[in-house]
Protein backbone atom coordinates (compact mmCIF):
# COMPACT_ATOMS: atom_id res chain seq x y z
CA UNK A 1 0.00 0.00 0.00
CA UNK A 2 1.38 3.39 -1.04
CA UNK A 3 0.45 6.40 1.06
CA UNK A 4 0.95 10.10 0.52
CA UNK A 5 1.67 11.87 3.81
CA UNK A 6 0.72 15.49 4.29
CA UNK A 7 3.09 17.61 6.40
CA UNK A 8 0.63 17.74 9.29
CA UNK A 9 0.78 13.93 9.70
CA UNK A 10 4.54 14.03 10.20
CA UNK A 11 4.32 16.89 12.69
CA UNK A 12 1.37 15.27 14.50
CA UNK A 13 3.68 12.33 15.25
CA UNK A 14 5.78 14.72 17.36
CA UNK A 15 2.87 16.60 18.94
CA UNK A 16 1.53 14.52 21.86
CA UNK A 17 -1.38 16.92 22.38
CA UNK A 18 -2.61 16.47 18.83
CA UNK A 19 -5.90 14.52 18.76
CA UNK A 20 -4.56 11.99 16.20
CA UNK A 21 -1.01 11.85 17.57
CA UNK A 22 -1.19 8.12 18.39
CA UNK A 23 -2.54 7.20 14.98
CA UNK A 24 0.08 9.36 13.22
CA UNK A 25 2.82 7.76 15.33
CA UNK A 26 1.51 4.29 14.55
CA UNK A 27 1.41 5.10 10.85
CA UNK A 28 4.97 6.42 10.80
CA UNK A 29 6.22 3.43 12.79
CA UNK A 30 4.66 1.10 10.24
CA UNK A 31 6.31 3.05 7.42
CA UNK A 32 9.72 2.91 9.11
CA UNK A 33 9.31 -0.80 9.74
CA UNK A 34 8.51 -1.34 6.07
CA UNK A 35 4.91 -2.46 6.59
CA UNK A 36 3.72 0.48 4.51
CA UNK A 37 5.30 2.57 1.76
CA UNK A 38 4.89 6.32 1.77
CA UNK A 39 5.82 9.39 -0.16
CA UNK A 40 5.50 13.10 0.40
CA UNK A 41 6.42 16.25 -1.46
CA UNK A 42 9.74 17.99 -1.02
CA UNK A 43 7.48 20.87 -0.07
CA UNK A 44 6.96 19.02 3.22
CA UNK A 45 10.56 19.72 4.18
CA UNK A 46 9.99 23.45 3.80
CA UNK A 47 6.73 23.28 5.72
CA UNK A 48 8.32 21.33 8.58
CA UNK A 49 11.04 23.95 8.93
CA UNK A 50 8.61 26.89 8.68
CA UNK A 51 6.00 25.40 11.03
CA UNK A 52 8.51 24.47 13.74
CA UNK A 53 10.24 27.81 13.38
CA UNK A 54 6.90 29.64 13.71
CA UNK A 55 5.92 27.52 16.68
CA UNK A 56 9.28 28.27 18.28
CA UNK A 57 8.47 31.97 18.14
CA UNK A 58 5.39 31.41 20.28
CA UNK A 59 6.94 29.00 22.72
CA UNK A 60 10.60 29.99 22.74
CA UNK A 61 10.75 30.27 26.52
CA UNK A 62 9.56 26.69 27.00
CA UNK A 63 11.85 24.86 24.60
CA UNK A 64 14.99 25.19 26.67
CA UNK A 65 18.53 25.77 25.49
CA UNK A 66 17.97 25.00 21.82
CA UNK A 67 17.79 27.93 19.41
CA UNK A 68 15.17 28.37 16.71
CA UNK A 69 17.42 27.11 13.91
CA UNK A 70 18.51 24.14 15.96
CA UNK A 71 14.91 23.13 16.65
CA UNK A 72 13.83 23.58 13.02
CA UNK A 73 17.00 21.82 11.85
CA UNK A 74 16.50 18.90 14.24
CA UNK A 75 12.99 18.27 12.89
CA UNK A 76 14.20 18.66 9.32
CA UNK A 77 17.03 16.20 9.91
CA UNK A 78 14.61 13.65 11.35
CA UNK A 79 12.07 14.01 8.52
CA UNK A 80 14.78 13.61 5.88
CA UNK A 81 15.84 10.43 7.69
CA UNK A 82 12.41 8.79 7.95
CA UNK A 83 13.00 5.35 6.53
CA UNK A 84 10.89 4.26 3.54
CA UNK A 85 9.56 7.77 2.98
CA UNK A 86 10.17 8.96 -0.58
CA UNK A 87 10.25 12.61 -1.58
CA UNK A 88 8.52 13.64 -4.77
CA UNK A 89 10.67 16.14 -6.67
CA UNK A 90 9.44 19.19 -8.56
CA UNK A 91 10.22 17.45 -11.84
CA UNK A 92 11.73 18.75 -15.03
CA UNK A 93 10.51 21.85 -16.79
CA UNK A 94 7.36 21.99 -18.84
CA UNK A 95 6.78 24.85 -21.26
CA UNK A 96 3.51 26.70 -21.17
CA UNK A 97 2.99 28.58 -24.43
CA UNK A 98 0.55 31.44 -24.63
CA UNK A 99 0.66 33.37 -27.90
CA UNK A 100 4.33 34.24 -28.38
CA UNK A 101 5.18 34.01 -24.71
CA UNK A 102 6.73 30.87 -23.30
CA UNK A 103 6.98 30.25 -19.57
CA UNK A 104 8.84 27.30 -18.16
CA UNK A 105 7.42 25.61 -15.06
CA UNK A 106 8.55 22.63 -13.02
CA UNK A 107 6.27 19.65 -13.81
CA UNK A 108 4.79 19.89 -10.31
CA UNK A 109 3.62 23.45 -10.91
CA UNK A 110 2.17 22.55 -14.30
CA UNK A 111 0.17 19.80 -12.64
CA UNK A 112 -0.86 22.19 -9.85
CA UNK A 113 -2.13 24.69 -12.42
CA UNK A 114 -4.31 21.98 -13.90
CA UNK A 115 -5.59 20.84 -10.50
CA UNK A 116 -5.95 24.31 -9.02
CA UNK A 117 -8.35 25.23 -11.78
CA UNK A 118 -10.56 22.26 -10.87
CA UNK A 119 -10.62 22.59 -7.08
CA UNK A 120 -10.88 25.54 -4.78
CA UNK A 121 -8.11 24.45 -2.44
CA UNK A 122 -5.28 26.68 -1.31
CA UNK A 123 -2.07 27.03 -3.28
CA UNK A 124 0.17 24.86 -1.11
CA UNK A 125 -2.58 22.26 -0.65
CA UNK A 126 -2.82 22.10 -4.43
CA UNK A 127 0.94 21.52 -4.65
CA UNK A 128 0.57 18.54 -2.31
CA UNK A 129 -2.28 17.13 -4.39
CA UNK A 130 -0.22 17.64 -7.54
CA UNK A 131 2.71 15.84 -5.88
CA UNK A 132 0.46 12.89 -5.09
CA UNK A 133 -0.68 12.80 -8.69
CA UNK A 134 2.89 12.99 -9.98
CA UNK A 135 3.94 10.26 -7.54
CA UNK A 136 1.42 7.90 -9.12
CA UNK A 137 3.08 8.47 -12.46
CA UNK A 138 6.60 8.10 -11.09
CA UNK A 139 5.89 4.89 -9.19
CA UNK A 140 3.72 3.46 -11.92
CA UNK A 141 0.84 2.71 -9.59
CA UNK A 142 -1.50 5.10 -7.94
CA UNK A 143 -1.35 6.37 -4.40
CA UNK A 144 -3.81 4.35 -2.34
CA UNK A 145 -4.43 6.98 0.32
CA UNK A 146 -3.71 10.65 0.68
CA UNK A 147 -3.39 10.97 4.47
CA UNK A 148 -4.00 14.40 5.90
CA UNK A 149 -5.39 16.37 8.82
CA UNK A 150 -5.99 19.44 6.69
CA UNK A 151 -9.59 20.53 7.22
CA UNK A 152 -9.84 22.28 3.89
CA UNK A 153 -8.76 19.17 1.98
CA UNK A 154 -10.95 16.90 4.11
CA UNK A 155 -13.97 19.12 3.46
CA UNK A 156 -13.51 18.66 -0.27
CA UNK A 157 -12.35 15.08 -0.11
CA UNK A 158 -14.93 13.71 -2.54
CA UNK A 159 -13.90 16.02 -5.37
CA UNK A 160 -10.21 15.61 -4.54
CA UNK A 161 -10.43 11.80 -4.40
CA UNK A 162 -11.73 11.80 -7.95
CA UNK A 163 -9.05 14.15 -9.08
CA UNK A 164 -6.04 12.33 -7.62
CA UNK A 165 -7.66 8.91 -7.95
CA UNK A 166 -7.05 7.90 -4.36
CA UNK A 167 -8.89 8.01 -1.08
CA UNK A 168 -8.39 11.00 1.19
CA UNK A 169 -8.26 9.88 4.82
CA UNK A 170 -7.16 10.95 8.29
CA UNK A 171 -4.77 8.67 10.23
CA UNK A 172 -7.67 7.60 12.47
CA UNK A 173 -9.68 6.55 9.42
CA UNK A 174 -6.67 4.62 8.13
CA UNK A 175 -6.56 2.53 11.29
CA UNK B 1 47.92 59.21 -29.19
CA UNK B 2 45.45 57.09 -27.24
CA UNK B 3 43.05 57.21 -30.19
CA UNK B 4 45.88 56.28 -32.55
CA UNK B 5 46.75 53.14 -30.61
CA UNK B 6 43.10 52.28 -30.22
CA UNK B 7 42.54 52.78 -33.96
CA UNK B 8 45.47 50.54 -34.89
CA UNK B 9 44.28 47.91 -32.50
CA UNK B 10 40.74 48.06 -33.75
CA UNK B 11 41.99 47.98 -37.31
CA UNK B 12 43.21 44.46 -36.69
CA UNK B 13 39.92 43.49 -35.17
CA UNK B 14 38.56 41.81 -38.29
CA UNK B 15 41.64 39.63 -38.41
CA UNK B 16 41.27 38.91 -34.74
CA UNK B 17 37.61 38.06 -35.10
CA UNK B 18 38.11 34.37 -35.78
CA UNK B 19 40.66 34.01 -33.01
CA UNK B 20 38.58 35.87 -30.47
CA UNK B 21 35.50 33.82 -31.35
CA UNK B 22 37.40 30.67 -30.63
CA UNK B 23 38.57 32.16 -27.39
CA UNK B 24 35.01 32.70 -26.19
CA UNK B 25 35.83 36.36 -26.01
CA UNK B 26 34.75 39.45 -27.81
CA UNK B 27 34.18 39.36 -31.50
CA UNK B 28 35.24 42.82 -32.63
CA UNK B 29 33.67 42.36 -36.02
CA UNK B 30 30.38 42.01 -34.19
CA UNK B 31 30.96 45.22 -32.31
CA UNK B 32 32.15 47.43 -35.15
CA UNK B 33 30.46 46.31 -38.29
CA UNK B 34 26.77 46.03 -37.51
CA UNK B 35 25.79 49.45 -38.75
CA UNK B 36 22.17 48.54 -39.33
CA UNK B 37 21.68 47.14 -35.82
CA UNK B 38 23.30 50.17 -34.28
CA UNK B 39 21.13 52.56 -36.19
CA UNK B 40 18.00 50.60 -35.38
CA UNK B 41 18.89 50.29 -31.74
CA UNK B 42 19.17 54.03 -31.41
CA UNK B 43 16.17 54.77 -33.59
CA UNK B 44 18.28 56.78 -35.99
CA UNK B 45 17.00 56.35 -39.54
CA UNK B 46 20.14 57.83 -41.05
CA UNK B 47 22.31 55.34 -39.30
CA UNK B 48 25.49 57.36 -39.11
CA UNK B 49 24.84 59.05 -35.81
CA UNK B 50 23.52 55.83 -34.30
CA UNK B 51 26.54 53.97 -35.55
CA UNK B 52 28.94 56.42 -33.93
CA UNK B 53 27.23 56.49 -30.56
CA UNK B 54 26.74 52.76 -30.61
CA UNK B 55 30.38 52.18 -31.46
CA UNK B 56 31.56 54.44 -28.68
CA UNK B 57 29.30 52.50 -26.33
CA UNK B 58 30.62 49.21 -27.69
CA UNK B 59 34.18 50.39 -27.26
CA UNK B 60 33.50 51.20 -23.63
CA UNK B 61 31.95 47.75 -23.24
CA UNK B 62 35.11 46.20 -24.73
CA UNK B 63 37.06 47.48 -21.75
CA UNK B 64 34.45 46.23 -19.32
CA UNK B 65 34.32 42.72 -20.74
CA UNK B 66 36.75 39.96 -20.19
CA UNK B 67 38.15 37.48 -22.66
CA UNK B 68 38.07 33.89 -21.50
CA UNK B 69 39.96 31.17 -23.31
CA UNK B 70 38.23 27.85 -23.45
CA UNK B 71 38.70 24.63 -25.37
CA UNK B 72 35.83 23.05 -27.29
CA UNK B 73 35.57 19.80 -29.14
CA UNK B 74 35.32 20.00 -32.90
CA UNK B 75 31.83 18.61 -32.66
CA UNK B 76 30.70 21.32 -30.26
CA UNK B 77 32.20 24.07 -32.40
CA UNK B 78 30.39 22.58 -35.41
CA UNK B 79 27.09 22.74 -33.54
CA UNK B 80 27.64 26.34 -32.55
CA UNK B 81 28.61 27.25 -36.12
CA UNK B 82 25.49 25.54 -37.38
CA UNK B 83 23.33 27.67 -35.06
CA UNK B 84 25.16 30.78 -36.26
CA UNK B 85 24.82 29.90 -39.93
CA UNK B 86 21.10 29.30 -39.45
CA UNK B 87 20.81 32.82 -38.13
CA UNK B 88 20.04 32.04 -34.50
CA UNK B 89 23.06 34.09 -33.46
CA UNK B 90 25.08 36.81 -35.12
CA UNK B 91 28.40 35.20 -34.34
CA UNK B 92 30.09 32.43 -32.42
CA UNK B 93 30.84 34.90 -29.69
CA UNK B 94 27.20 35.88 -29.31
CA UNK B 95 26.11 32.24 -29.48
CA UNK B 96 28.39 31.22 -26.64
CA UNK B 97 27.45 34.25 -24.58
CA UNK B 98 23.72 33.56 -24.97
CA UNK B 99 24.11 29.84 -24.31
CA UNK B 100 26.06 30.50 -21.11
CA UNK B 101 23.60 33.18 -19.98
CA UNK B 102 20.64 30.85 -20.57
CA UNK B 103 22.32 27.99 -18.74
CA UNK B 104 23.08 30.19 -15.73
CA UNK B 105 19.49 31.46 -15.70
CA UNK B 106 18.16 27.91 -15.65
CA UNK B 107 20.48 26.74 -12.89
CA UNK B 108 20.00 29.02 -9.89
CA UNK B 109 21.37 26.23 -7.73
CA UNK B 110 24.84 27.24 -8.93
CA UNK B 111 24.54 30.43 -6.92
CA UNK B 112 23.10 29.02 -3.72
CA UNK B 113 25.24 29.17 -0.64
CA UNK B 114 25.74 26.43 1.90
CA UNK B 115 22.81 27.61 4.03
CA UNK B 116 20.99 24.28 4.14
CA UNK B 117 24.16 22.35 4.89
CA UNK B 118 24.95 24.82 7.66
CA UNK B 119 21.44 24.40 9.05
CA UNK B 120 21.85 20.62 9.04
CA UNK B 121 25.30 20.86 10.58
CA UNK B 122 23.95 23.03 13.42
CA UNK B 123 20.94 20.77 13.99
CA UNK B 124 21.35 18.36 16.87
CA UNK B 125 20.69 14.68 16.22
CA UNK B 126 17.72 13.93 18.46
CA UNK B 127 15.90 10.68 19.12
CA UNK B 128 12.14 10.48 18.50
CA UNK B 129 11.48 10.64 22.25
CA UNK B 130 13.49 13.85 22.52
CA UNK B 131 11.73 15.39 19.53
CA UNK B 132 8.40 14.39 21.02
CA UNK B 133 9.40 16.08 24.25
CA UNK B 134 10.28 19.27 22.37
CA UNK B 135 7.08 18.91 20.34
CA UNK B 136 5.00 18.69 23.52
CA UNK B 137 6.23 22.18 24.43
CA UNK B 138 6.50 23.59 20.94
CA UNK B 139 3.01 22.58 19.85
CA UNK B 140 1.30 23.00 23.22
CA UNK B 141 -2.19 24.40 22.87
CA UNK B 142 -2.10 24.53 19.09
CA UNK B 143 -3.14 21.93 16.60
CA UNK B 144 -0.32 21.13 14.15
CA UNK B 145 -2.97 20.77 11.45
CA UNK B 146 -3.92 24.40 12.08
CA UNK B 147 -0.29 25.47 12.34
CA UNK B 148 0.49 23.97 8.93
CA UNK B 149 -2.78 25.30 7.44
CA UNK B 150 -1.95 28.75 8.79
CA UNK B 151 1.35 28.63 6.88
CA UNK B 152 -0.54 27.74 3.71
CA UNK B 153 -2.38 31.06 3.89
Amino acid sequence: MLLYLDTNIILARYAPDEPQHDEAKDLLNKIEEGELSAVTSILTLVEVVCATSRAYERFADKVGSLGREEVAGAFLRRVVNIRNLGFIPMGGEVSVNVMKRRVKLPALFAMALEMGSKTGVKTLDTLHLASASIASRIYGHKIDCFVTLDEDILKRREDISGLIESRVLTPAEMV
Amino acid sequence: MVFGVLGAWLGCSRLCGVYSSFCLGIDFSEILFHEQDSAEALGDRRGTKGLCIRNVYNLVMVFMEEIITSRFSEELVKKVDQAVSRGHFKSRSEALRVIIEEYLKEHPELFLGDGVQELMAKAPVLRDEELEQIGSKLFKGISVAKLVAEGRG
